[in-house]
């Protein structure tokens, strides 16, 4: 059941309709949370459901175990068993046949050809979520920064909460567990600022992200066809696709649980205005950034062990970081150009400023904080390569063919031959410059509470122009290009 | 939140009000919904009604025979057609009397009107006759068959059925709606004054022949099934004509896909003998393919005629189909 499916919507109505109707009792409201959740994710494959409970059984009694015994050798113990059986299932279901083949294709370099078949496994959806979501509730109590709770019901409609159950924003337990633990009452005000966000979610995941798809699909399927300007174009346009289905996704989850009085974290802050890439990471998935940097880069030892060991575990975070987004080579590699790039922006951040300041930069000039800005964009536009492509070949394929001089096409009618049609490609164009405009204006003002301010007719006006532009220039469809894309990881 | 829920219901209800007033205002340029309109909204009865996909569309000069015969025709075939919607806009037709044709009412029939739907597209093309067709039990089974319940959004109206690739948008600007409501020649993508390409030619040039042995090889083959509800759907027009007196011709436009489709001989043969039991008139105009002396030059693309070729076809019109159309109150 994806957010952007007339299934969704219709058990999004009667969740929301139920949970405010049914009871102001807390309990059988996280008890519908829980029903509800157990069925959006049983929606894909019941079978999910028994590991999903079987995660929260553990860590749960784990929880509790953790939080009554002081000895240090068996809360060590107990952390342990969570992890293993946690990341255990994440690596048996995402990685094991990425170890097969990389232990197969090893073997090969020196001559061997091993003969072992990779296993059919499916992967379970948002695993990689919500397993950081119970690994974080079980690290706290280890840590002693969090009690565990002794609401059963609670903790696992926290785990299968279902707006961010299958793609986050991962949440840490200290900050929305309390939240199935206190009596929402209805806010007017809250519920419509959820339904604009969720609005504003499926403006980005359908009328740009799915429209962007169609020529991105068209080159990365064929990375040989394509070179010079194409393959430029489908990289700037990945960007945006990958930024809008993922920030619509979460603005959707945020929208829909505000509606229902939870407050999930903000997940994406106007990314690709960045001027580093170091603060790109700032503001890009920001739930799973700050989910490593506590639980891997800080337990590593973070930046108190010496400026060589800083570097090493930047760079270690962002290797799991790739590998975390999918068990490929690429995405690796993806990882690991992030990682270099923000270990060289840190050994080089101390000694740019004397430089900048002897030859006057200011890189708070509208011009340089627009040079850096495209420079951190192009980086991050390169590195999507690897991302996206569906081989390491193929995106060796793709990097070659972008220097061979085809850009003379941009005066033809060239792009109106990837798939889109002329008037797709001014809607998808006109669209992302609007969202870049709109993310300006709101780093500055708040539309919600300025809309508020504007008289019946003006707001109502607007609304409607939102529900046209969604039912005119959205994809609504069953193809692949309609699901989003972080529901893979 | 019952102020929620008013507010929901209002803004619901405005929104219906303005979607209805772009679906017949502003948005609504497909040649087939003007002809579409036209016609039940019309007082008088037209002589002749086409009904079909685009071979139909393409069959005759239709303007050509109005004006040598001093007749009115009107044509409400859309492209790619499927016959579960031929069928849906026969009923519609039925229920009024004043509607019926004068003459003849002329439906094409080929096997692949039939078949379901492997491409998005041919999904997508059924949608511009949908709009047309009111809501009933119909309307609810073609949109349950054809499009997932995701897709409703998109088909449920022509304002939201452009969002897909606002191919139509863009395609049917009004200049060439009006050019196209001039020719009656409704929304085609392919030019009836364009003759087949050089390189559709090529594997094409045994034409005469192929067309030559095309009757012994349908009369062959073996009767396969069009489909049970397939079947029950061409009966019920079939039994619709014969019980409210309506003068019905169908007929199997020529194409050369048609003639070199192998596969499909069992269903053309299916087709005729049903008719033949039905006793309801029929031509099949490949089976007199070389008679009407057709060749490559005749076709814009591998299934539609061009406007020589219904310089050939109009002939049979006019010597064959003409004479036996007969008035209703004849």
């Amino acid at each position: 059941m994806f957010f952007n499916s007339v299934d969704f919507a219709v058990f999004f109505i009667i969740v929301f309709t139920l949970y405010w109707v049914i009871s102001k009792n807390r309990n059988y409201r996280n008890i519908l949370i829980l029903c509800a959740s157990y069925f959006f994710y049983g929606w894909w494959d019941w079978r999910f459901l028994l590991l999903i409970v079987g995660s929260s059984c553990v860590d749960f009694l784990i929880g509790k175990l953790l939080y009554k015994t002081t000895i240090k050798s068996k809360r060590k113990r107990l952390l342990w068993i969570s992890l293993t059986v946690n990341l255990g299932l994440l690596f048996y279901f995402k990685y094991t046949n990425f170890f097969i083949e990389s232990f197969v294709s090893s073997f090969k370099l020196f001559g061997k050809d091993l003969e072992i078949n990779t296993l059919s496994i499916i992967l379970p959806v948002g695993i990689s979520f919500y397993t950081f979501q119970t690994l974080s509730y079980t690290i706290d109590i280890y840590r002693k920064q969090l009690t565990p709770t002794k609401d059963v019901v609670a903790f696992f409609a926290f785990v299968s909460f279902f707006p961010q159950l299958v793609a986050g924003p991962i949440e840490r337990a200290s900050k929305l567990l309390p939240q199935f633990n206190t009596s929402h009452t209805f806010n007017y005000g809250r519920v419509k600022s959820g339904l604009l966000l969720v609005a504003f979610g499926l403006f980005k995941k359908m009328v740009i992200a799915d429209r962007a798809a169609v020529i991105v699909n068209e080159v990365f399927n064929a990375p040989e066809e394509y070179h010079g300007f194409h393959v430029v174009t489908a990289c700037f346009l990945f960007a945006f696709q990958i930024y809008c289905d993922f920030s619509g996704y979460s603005d959707i989850a945020i929208g829909v649980a505000r509606t229902m009085g939870f407050d999930l974290m903000k997940n994406f802050d106007t990314p690709y205005f960045s001027r580093s890439i170091t603060a790109f990471w700032r503001r890009w998935h920001i739930s799973l950034s700050t989910w490593f940097r506590d639980y891997v880069y800080i337990p590593l030892g973070g930046s108190r062990k010496g400026n060589y060991r800083t570097y090493a575990n930047l760079f270690i975070v962002f290797l799991v970081s790739g590998l975390w987004h999918g068990a490929a080579i690429n995405f690796v590699i993806w990882g690991a150009i992030h990682g270099l790039i923000i270990v060289f922006e840190k050994i080089t951040y101390k000694k740019k400023q004397p430089v900048y300041k002897r030859i006057g930069l200011d890189r708070n000039t509208f011009s340089n904080r627009l040079f850096f800005g495209m420079i951190t964009f192009t980086i991050v536009c390169f590195a999507w390569i690897f991302f996206r492509a569906t081989t390491f070949a193929d995106a060796m394929t793709l990097i070659r063919n972008i220097f061979t001089n085809n850009y003379s096409l941009l005066l033809s009618n060239e792009v109106y031959e990837l798939g889109l049609e002329k008037g797709n490609v001014i809607v998808l164009f006109v669209a992302i410059v609007g969202l870049l405009c709109f993310e300006i204006f709101t780093k500055r003002y708040s539309i919600v509470a300025a809309l508020a301010k504007q008289a019946y007719f003006f707001r109502w006006s607007v609304y409607l122009l939102i529900a046209f532009t969604l039912l005119i220039y959205g994809y609504y469809s069953n193809e692949d290009r309609s699901q989003f894309i972080y529901f893979q990881f | 939140m019952k102020k929620l829920y008013i507010k929901l219901v209002v803004f619901g209800f405005l929104f219906m009000v303005l979607l209805k007033g772009i679906d017949t205002g502003v948005v609504h340029s497909s040649s087939f919904s003007a002809n579409y309109r036209n016609f039940f909204e019309a007082k008088d009865s037209y002589d002749y009604i086409y009904l079909g996909n685009s071979l139909s569309q393409r069959m005759f000069d239709i303007k050509e025979i109005d004006s040598v015969l001093g007749v009115q025709s009107i044509n409400l075939g859309s492209s790619a057609q499927h016959f579960y919607i031929t069928h849906a806009i026969f009923e519609e037709l039925v229920q009024n009397e004043a509607l019926y044709p004068d003459k003849l009412l002329m439906i094409s029939v080929s096997p692949w009107q039939f078949k379901p739907f492997t491409k998005e597209r041919l999904k997508y093309l059924q949608m511009q006759a949908i709009d047309e067709l009111s809501f009933s039990a119909n309307y609810v089974e073609i949109l349950t068959h054809f499009y997932d319940i995701n897709e409703y959004p998109k088909v449920i109206s022509p304002s939201i059925r452009f969002h897909n690739d606002l191919f139509e948008n863009i395609n049917t600007t009004p200049k060439k709606l009006k050019a196209s409501l001039k020719s009656d020649r409704k929304g085609f993508d392919h030019d009836i004054t364009k003759r087949l390409s050089k390189k559709l030619r090529k594997s094409k040039q045994d034409l005469k022949e192929v067309a030559s042995v095309y009757n012994a090889s349908v009369n062959n083959a073996i009767p396969e099934s069009i489909g049970a509800r397939e079947t029950q759907l061409l009966l019920e027009i079939i039994n619709g004509c014969k019980e409210k007196d309506i003068p019905v011709l169908f007929y199997t436009a020529p194409a050369i896909n048609m003639i070199y489709g192998k596969q499909d001989f069992g269903k053309v043969k299916f087709l005729e003998e049903l008719f033949e039991s039905e006793n309801i008139n029929y031509i099949n105009f490949n089976r007199i393919f070389n008679d009407l002396n057709l060749t490559l030059d005749d076709f814009s693309d591998y299934s539609h005629l061009n406007k020589w070729g219904n310089k050939k076809t109009n002939t049979v019109f006019f010597d064959s189909i003409f004479p036996i159309s007969k008035h209703k109150q004849d």
